[in-house]
């Protein structure tokens, strides 16, 4: 087993170039950047977001359920790995987690922002309030966060630093922290299953409660719907799985060759194809149930009034139901197509299908609320826009996710088995 | 030996604590509610300067009149609220202040047939009327069609004012109306027995000389809002979008397929 | 059923990873069965959660508020701005020009509804949002951490974030009374609270709310055609009761849609071409 990482290069002109320190200093740029609209954020508050009182939740919310779902992927292979014994799947069960901590941990960043008093983001882990779903939604990221973390630091310790290392010369005390990496390692894999079970029923119950959380909203028509908490699931799975098929051809195929085998990534394109399709279809099924088989004004006047400032409607159809379906059929026959470039473009369609489902079930109860004459029930249209500052704390967790994959990418082994199995 | 220290400690401490109370126990009686106005602005200083120059500040009608102090004690209230019932607190001199009644007035009005109270349009400090936001006038502040119709008339346009008509110079409290009060201005109407004859002169009275505000205009305003509702996304983000776009539809024309298939051994 | 044509059709070159494939769809079914199994138990949980018989002792305080009296002139908000120091765009009664069926315009008057089952309260993720035994929806603006998931719940938009720093002084003061509660910090979430600190001071003082204008919401108070009405709902002699009981109809804002049980009454215009409320 060789741990030789191929690094691509960028053919300009007659040199290659490795990409990399550009790519970073983008990234550094765009965090810097986030870090003045943080700054900004935290001293004047939240009014200098484009929030208001008829639109509480925005653009964050919406990136939040968006990297939530796009770590989906963790506890589907952590499943897959530990509970149905697939070792196969480990490498690439390892960059799941890597995804699923960052997902989350984005999630965590983001809303940290977002909360009106941020200092008091341990409220709700000591003050419990069991019947709300936010609480639940909660408890959960902090629990599976910590979780992720535990899985997650086998996969740095065995970084090559902590092997025979030229650099144990310079710093000596790595070699001092080496065997502790080494039993850390083995009691994290010896607890292995439990971490799985126990992330799959927290990331499952929270992926869940995320969709409750609006679904029980009955006072909001368009949202207050009964498939929502398995939608979110199966749309996370979907999208999870997806973006873990881009990335898995690009961290194993281009840069690792020979740790996975290519019938392992068909597998997971074919996995993402096949929830891709069940989504669909459940999807179908849900929106046949809210405006065909039944009828509540409510909803129908939400939608027309949504379709007037927004194509709310097409982007369903295009967006979470055609081009899933197309993406759903190709991904399943990934064996047949063969094309990894094609496949990698058709599995952008999930995820951004999954992206799409999250902003729009988030504005569209926010957008179209519902107002409480009593005689003239009307849906009222609220207004949004985003300040500067919400896109710079945005461009800020995005770019703090792609700098962590980027480093993992290139620094991390991601070794297909562990050592001492 | 030790005895002695002791007492002497005693004894500082004992004329040290008197010296603390003797100060504490000073102050306490001054501040005390025996010094209206003064006392008072100690603390309270909201209210003093509407009141300084108010009809109460310069008749001398002083906090004590109407912020009763406890009963039975004499001392600072503990309550916050200390003001009595206003058929107590104001009605009790105001049925003869400069031989008005003006309490039995407002109890004969329209405003006291539904309950109105002094402060609902009096400031209590001040005795001015209260303005809403946008009110010009403290009438405006609930009579807002009748403030619109009253602005395009000629009355207004002449400079008069609702309580021209309705108060009258002795500015009464009934607010009503009654044949007299045209007849103050318009003494000649009768006399000419121009009523009858100029029904053309009558039409043009009628005709607003300030043009309304168009409501139509206003209303339709309004619809817009409703319309023009939704996510406004900067232009820039559209084209970030469409770069992106671009680029993965490039990469999958003319781009080359990602590593290379290498088998384990 | 795409998925299985398209394992059966296909050439299993390796047994094991064709295996592989199985499982993980068996693996997918698991998850469903779970997800759906979670849905059923929070949906039966936020059934079971409802309460609705009235067995309480104590006082329970309500307030009505009759539509044909209601003038629009908005002394409700800006008393209410007054006493609570509130800046001049928050506000926790709202005043609405709303329509009748049949066209009128009339105006909606609308505070804290303080729902006895309120959704606010069941969302509220640090218990910031409580609901008092004497029917008050109450905020503990020290627990409170600003997620807006209660504005968001809240069917009748009656709840304020707090933007910005508190006012100084808020532009309604002294006009329309002078500030009674304490500022609330910058980024939490608002509400109005049935002037309790008018409600409890003057229990403590012998004063009945509802009668005694001391005792009783500034909104009520500063109504100057006697629109509102405050008191006890249990007592048949308080003048809310009165007014209730005096009325023909009585409504409250969605609640036979929503069912959260609001403690504010309406009195609807008696020109109305259709009343919910007497149609069920």
């Amino acid at each position: 087993m060789d741990n030789s990482i191929i690094i691509p290069k960028l053919r300009i002109g007659r040199r290659m170039v490795d990409p990399f320190p550009y790519w970073l200093s983008l990234l550094g740029i765009g965090l810097i950047f986030g870090m003045v609209g943080i700054f900004f954020l935290f001293r004047d508050g939240l009014q200098v977001t484009g929030l208001s009182n008829r639109v509480p939740w925005g653009l964050w919310i919406s990136i939040d359920l968006s990297s939530i779902a796009l770590g989906g992927s963790a506890f589907v292979f952590g499943a897959i790995v530990y509970i149905l014994q697939m070792k196969r799947y480990e490498a690439i069960g390892k960059l799941a987690v890597l995804l699923g901590f960052l997902g989350y941990s984005t999630a965590g960043l983001v809303l940290l922002m977002d909360l009106g008093q941020p200092l008091r983001f341990w409220h709700p882990v000591v003050f419990w309030q069991p019947h709300s779903l936010l609480w639940e939604v909660t408890m959960c990221v902090v629990l599976y966060l910590t979780v992720l973390v535990i899985e997650l630091l086998p996969i740095i310790l065995e970084a090559p630093i902590f092997e025979k290392h030229p650099l144990w010369e310079e710093f000596p005390f790595l070699e001092k922290i080496a065997p502790i990496a080494k039993t850390v390692m083995h009691y994290v894999h010896k607890i292995g299953p439990i971490l799985a079970v126990l992330g799959m029923t927290l990331s499952l119950l929270h992926q869940a409660s995320l969709g409750a959380t609006y679904s029980v909203l009955y006072g909001r028509g368009i949202w207050f719907n009964q498939s929502a908490p398995t939608q979110f699931v199966f749309s996370a799975m979907s999208g999870g799985t997806a973006l873990l098929f881009i990335l898995g051809v690009f961290v194993f195929r281009v840069m690792r060759p020979g740790t996975v085998e290519d019938k392992v990534l068909y597998n997971v394109a074919r996995l993402a194809g096949a929830v891709t399709l069940l989504l669909t279809y459940l999807k179908l099924w849900d929106w046949a149930v809210s405006n065909y088989y039944s009828f509540n004004e409510q909803i129908s006047l939400q939608t027309e009034l949504l379709n007037n400032v927004a194509p709310y409607s097409l982007s369903f159809w295009l967006g979470q139901a055609l081009f899933p379906a197309i993406a759903g059929i190709v991904l399943l026959m990934a064996e047949k197509v063969k094309s990894f470039k094609m496949l990698m473009a058709i599995a952008v369609l999930p995820v951004v299908s999954t992206i799409i489902t999250r902003w729009n079930y988030n504005f569209s109860g926010l957008i179209a609320s519902t107002t409480y004459d009593p005689f003239t029930p009307i849906v009222r249209l609220n207004s949004y826009t985003p300040t500067w500052v919400e896109f710079a704390v945005g461009t800020f967790v995005i770019c703090y996710w792609w700098t962590a994959f980027s480093l993992a990418a290139r620094f991390l082994p991601f070794k297909a088995h562990q050592a001492h199995h | 030996m030790t005895k002695k220290i002791t007492l002497t400690l005693a004894l500082i401490a004992i004329v040290a604590v008197a010296f603390m109370l003797l100060p504490a126990s000073g102050t306490a009686q001054a501040a005390g509610p025996s010094q209206d106005v003064e006392g008072c602005l100690e603390c309270h200083s909201t209210a003093y300067t509407p009141w300084s120059q108010s009809n109460h500040g310069a008749n001398n009608i002083t906090c004590l009149v109407c912020h009763k102090l406890s009963p039975g004690t004499g001392q600072h209230p503990t309550l916050k609220y200390t003001v009595e019932d206003e058929s107590i607190t104001c009605v009790v001199c105001h049925t003869n202040v400069a031989g008005t009644n003006v309490a039995g007035q407002v109890e004969a009005s329209k405003h006291g047939e539904v309950g109105m109270k002094c402060i609902t349009c009096h400031e209590p400090h001040s005795q001015s009327s209260i303005l809403a936001s946008g009110s010009k006038i403290v009438c405006d502040n609930c009579h807002k069609n009748e403030m619109k119709e009253a602005e395009s008339s000629t009355h207004h346009a002449a400079g008069l004012n609702c309580i021209n008509c309705h108060m009258g110079e002795e500015r009464s409290h009934t607010l009503k109306i009654g044949p007299e009060t045209c007849g103050g201005c318009h003494e000649d109407i009768h006399a000419a027995n121009r009523i009858l004859s100029s029904g053309a002169k009558v039409q043009a009275i009628t005709t607003p000389m300030v043009k309304p505000e168009n409501t139509a205009s206003e209303t339709e305003a309004e619809h817009s809002e409703v319309k023009t509702g939704g996510i406004s996304l900067p232009s820039w983000t559209l084209i970030f979008a469409g770069i992106v776009i671009g680029a993965i539809t490039t990469w999958v024309l003319f781009g080359k397929e990602p590593g290379q298939p290498k088998r384990p051994n | 059923m795409t998925d299985e044509n398209n394992i059966t059709n296909e050439q299993a070159e390796q047994p094991g990873v064709r295996r592989d494939f199985l499982k993980l769809l068996g693996a997918i079914a698991g998850a469903t069965v779970v997800t759906q199994a979670a849905v059923v138990t929070t949906q039966a949980g936020r059934k079971n959660s409802g309460g609705g018989e009235d067995t309480g002792t104590g006082p329970k305080w309500g307030m009505s508020i009759d539509i044909n009296k209601c003038i629009g002139c908005s002394y409700c908000t800006y008393a209410c701005q007054a006493v609570n120091n509130l800046a001049e765009d928050m506000e926790y009664c709202v005043v609405t020009t709303e329509t009748l069926k049949n066209g009128a315009e009339y105006f909606l008057s609308r505070p804290c509804m303080q729902c006895d089952e309120a959704p606010c309260v069941h969302v509220c993720m640090v218990a910031a949002t409580y609901k008092r035994d004497d029917g008050i929806v109450m905020m503990d603006y020290d627990l409170c951490v600003g997620c807006r998931y209660c504005q968001v719940a809240c069917p009748y938009d009656a709840r304020v974030f707090n933007w910005r720093q508190p006012v100084e002084l808020s532009p309604r003061s002294p006009d329309f009374g002078l500030q009674e509660v304490p500022n609330r910090p910058r980024g939490v979430v608002e509400k109005c609270t049935f002037c309790v600190h008018r409600i409890d001071s003057g229990l403590q003082r012998g004063m009945v709310p509802g009668v005694d204008a001391l005792a009783t919401p500034a909104c009520v108070v500063a109504c100057p055609t006697g629109a509102r009405a405050f008191g006890n709902l249990r007592d048949p002699h308080s003048p809310v009761s009165q007014v209730l009981s005096e009325s023909k109809t009585v409504l409250r804002l969605r609640d036979t849609e929503l069912s959260t049980a609001p403690n504010v009454y309406y009195v609807p215009p008696e020109d109305q071409n259709h009343n919910p409320f007497t149609e069920g």
